[in-house]
């Protein structure tokens, strides 16, 4: 028997979402469990506090839930949670006025978002953290954004969720596209980043 | 590095040194903003509401202190009351009966208000109880931990009514 890639995070949501809709409603909760923590991520690198980035998944959570039987393909239930999440960051932050959405940043405009690290969560950092830190405040907001999400998810998967990233399908499957390139040279830059 | 490097390292097939920044990039993350520890379980709960359509009992009194955080987490107590605007709940908890497995103990309840089936979760477990005429019901061999009440009305127009956790 050959071995067979281990299951990524698309194809196990995808087993769990099949499973609830076939009327195991006791996967929904293995699927939460799943795919919270990139949604977390996915809300936070828009920028939103940590109280509007709760309300803001537990929205999208809901929706998944009152509209299951309209996504096609179980597949997909990863990429339109991101979705789900972007798009409704967007929208809490233009009806708060707080702030324009990440992605209509400019591309070359880094910000503080990064930069205001509180100590306590400083202090934790290794000295490669640190330096990681740095190279990651100094990239443009959507390029944070973009690799923070990027990070949780499996490699296999990032075609099926580049769309949900705004990204042409592709370009973080097999190239590495800007915001990566532009890490790695921010850390080749610097005197004091070896390469992991 | 040059402009032209960069394009075409962004042009360059994902090598091992990006699988190892990715890597570090989500290392950092997870621990410079880490997801509540909560929130899945909060999730979880609301989505049982909505699933339900059901109306979240108040918790009424405790017969211990204890301090009530929100309606997904959860406090230590040995006897509780619920209330909702048309069924109520009291719930106390004793030790198990003799030879009952260890880690449980035996919880007797009385549902007032009208006729209603109870269900009792403990995580992922679920156990139903049947409540007899005069609305009361007991469950021998509950595990320790967070449970949550569902109170679902006979009638079948009742609306279900679910208890925050409480810790047994």
């Amino acid at each position: 028997m050959t071995p067979s890639a281990p299951p990524t995070l698309a194809d196990r949501a995808a087993a769990a979402f099949a499973a609830y809709r076939e009327g195991d409603r006791e996967r929904m909760g293995e699927l939460v469990d799943l795919l919270t923590p990139i949604l977390w991520h996915t809300a936070r690198g828009q920028r939103l506090d940590q109280a509007t980035s709760e309300d803001v998944i537990q929205t999208a959570w809901i929706r998944l839930v009152e509209g299951a039987e309209a996504i096609a393909e179980p597949q997909a239930v990863l990429a339109w949670l991101i979705t789900t999440v972007r798009r409704e960051s967007w929208r809490v932050l233009k009806r708060d006025g707080r702030s324009i959405p990440v992605e209509e940043f400019p591309e070359t405009e880094p910000d503080g978002l990064l930069a205001a690290l509180d100590p306590a969560a400083e202090a934790m950092l290794r000295e490669d953290q640190r330096v990681l830190w740095r190279a990651v405040s100094s990239l443009s907001e959507r390029c944070q954004a973009l690799l923070r999400i990027i990070a949780f998810i499996d490699r296999p998967d990032y075609g099926a969720v580049s769309e949900a990233l705004g990204m042409p399908v592709g370009s973080i499957g097999p190239t590495r596209g800007r915001c990566l390139a532009k890490l790695r040279g921010q850390l080749a830059a610097d005197p004091t980043w070896s390469t992991p | 590095m040059t402009p032209e490097d960069r394009s075409s390292v962004a042009d360059g097939p994902l090598d091992g040194t990006d699988t190892l920044v990715l890597g570090a990039v989500r290392e950092l993350f997870s621990r410079t903003d880490p997801m509540p520890s909560g929130l899945t379980d909060r999730i979880k709960f609301e989505l049982t509401l909505a699933a339900l359509h059901a109306e979240v009992a108040e918790l009424q009194e405790l017969t211990h202190t204890g301090v009530r955080a929100d309606s997904a987490s959860f406090t230590p107590t040995e006897s509780v009351t619920f209330t909702s605007s048309t069924l109520s709940l009291m719930v106390s908890i004793s030790p198990a009966g003799e030879g009952a497995r260890p880690g449980t103990v035996r919880i007797d309840g009385w549902v007032t208000g009208g006729p209603a089936t109870v269900e009792l979760r403990a995580g992922e477990k679920s156990i139903a109880a049947e409540a007899d005429a005069n609305g009361r019901f007991s469950v021998d061999e509950v595990p320790r931990g967070p449970v949550r009440f569902i109170l679902r009305p006979v009638d079948a127009r009742g609306r279900p009514v679910i208890t925050p956790v409480v810790e047994i």
